[in-house]
């Protein structure tokens, strides 16, 4: 018996000194991390979110992420690396201790925005005619342009560059400007009014539309990117407010409502032909849904299929108003 | 006749087993059940929130899109480039610059 315990002692006093060890052997990782972020990451950080302040520029929201998650070394390295790239050490500590120099914080105002760029290549490709591998890899270069110039001519000739790039992303004589964002934005709250009427009841309904009205008056106010900025702020807050009334639902969920809206929609819309009364082509459209709207559908199919649901219904909310 | 505790403990095993089975059983199918049960205007909240969520995600991307060709004509109105005359006219008329806030 006595051998069976200490047999059992020796062994739970191995095993605590095998855990031990493996935990100092984890800790000069993390404390390198811990190191770096707090006399070298953090503050980079914040000395270039203050100079963009400064310079009265936007300070990405990425960036504000990255300095709040300094508290947790493995998120702090994750996101300034999937933002800055390889390299980003360097890059941030080399541009943190030039601000300074004014042209130097300029430079570093553009690489921030050229980061920006190519994190957000995804999104601005849904409106740009240039597809998003194509807006990071300008990013890219541009960045990597931006590292080494030395002389007047190289920075002619980054700006150059720049101001090409600018023009076939924002391509001058397409893609929506102020104003019709604008108008974009009236015609969303717009339906808004009757998605509260749907998903939300009672004091918590009137709530929301009072907010809705107050953010249609804000728009007209806006006239530069700064107002734009702000106003996106307080209609984030409204929409996340509105969506917290959503009901969650999948894929699959979605397609047999729409199966069942088809059906009635259809069944509406041949019953006014039966009446006489011509439907515009939108009972021969409901059909072509209606069909498709049985099958099993790829991820890729079920977007088409859900924009040309969207589509219909918006075209034919605009011929009946009433319907 | 007495039964001995192995006997006792696999018995309890054996309830516990058997009711979680249940509970499995009947949550799966359950809600299979509310699901085909869905009233139309459960179906209509649930689709109105999808339409309307996709509609802000777009929203939100015009603006981005918006908002970084605005910081990009800043940037090159501040760096003494040229610029076109349809582009400095823009450009003057943006009173600041801002970068995308978070996605929803």
């Amino acid at each position: 018996m006595r051998i069976r315990l200490g047999s059992l002692l020796v062994l739970c006093l191995f095993c605590g000194f095998l855990s031990q060890n493996a935990e100092a052997q984890s800790i000069p990782a993390d404390q390198t991390k811990i190191l770096f972020i707090e006399n070298v990451g953090l503050p980079s950080v914040r000395s270039i979110i203050r100079s963009l302040e400064t310079q009265n520029a936007p300070v990405p929201s990425e960036l504000t992420a990255i300095a709040e998650s300094a508290g947790d070394p493995d998120a702090f390295y994750a996101l300034a690396s999937s933002y800055f790239g390889t390299g980003w050490q360097e890059r941030i500590s080399r541009d943190a201790s030039s601000l300074m120099d004014p042209e130097a914080a300029a430079m570093v105002r553009v690489r921030i925005y050229l980061a920006s760029l190519g994190s957000n290549a995804e999104r601005i490709a849904r409106t740009s005619t240039v597809d998003a591998n194509e807006i990071r890899k300008s990013a890219q270069n541009l960045m990597r342009q931006s590292q080494y110039i030395r002389s007047d001519d190289e920075r002619k000739e980054f700006y150059a560059a720049f101001a090409n790039a600018q023009e076939k992303i924002f391509p001058e004589e397409s893609g929506p400007d102020l104003s019709d964002f604008r108008m974009e934005v009236t015609a969303l709250l717009q339906e808004i009014v009757d998605a509260i009427d749907i998903l939300v009841d009672g004091m918590n309904g009137t709530s929301l539309k009072k907010d809705q009205s107050a953010l249609e008056q804000q728009l007209a106010i806006i006239t530069g990117n700064q107002e734009l900025t702000a106003w996106l702020a307080r209609f984030d807050t409204f929409a996340g407010k509105l969506l917290s009334y959503a009901t969650a639902a999948n894929t699959s969920m979605i397609l047999a409502d729409a199966h069942s809206l088809l059906v009635q929609l259809h069944t509406y819309l041949t019953q006014l032909e039966g009446q006489g009364i011509d439907s515009q082509g939108f009972m021969e459209e409901s059909a072509a849904l209606l069909t498709t709207s049985a099958e099993k559908l790829s991820p890729a199919s079920f977007e088409t299929f859900i924009t040309g649901l969207e589509d219909l219904l918006t075209r034919i909310s605009q011929q009946f108003p009433s319907s | 006749m007495k039964k001995s505790p192995l006997m006792i403990g696999l018995g309890i095993l054996l309830l516990v087993g058997v009711t979680a089975t249940a509970l499995f059983f009947s949550g799966i199918f359950g809600k299979n059940d509310t699901e085909t049960a869905l009233t139309p205007q459960a179906q209509t909240e649930r689709l109105t929130s999808f339409f309307l969520l996709r509609k802000i995600k777009r929203l939100r991307d015009r603006a981005v899109y918006i908002q970084h060709r605005e910081e990009g004509r800043k940037l090159l109105e501040l760096s003494g480039i040229p610029l076109t005359p349809a582009n400095s006219a823009e450009s003057s008329s943006s009173s600041g610059s801002a970068l995308p806030t978070s996605s929803l």
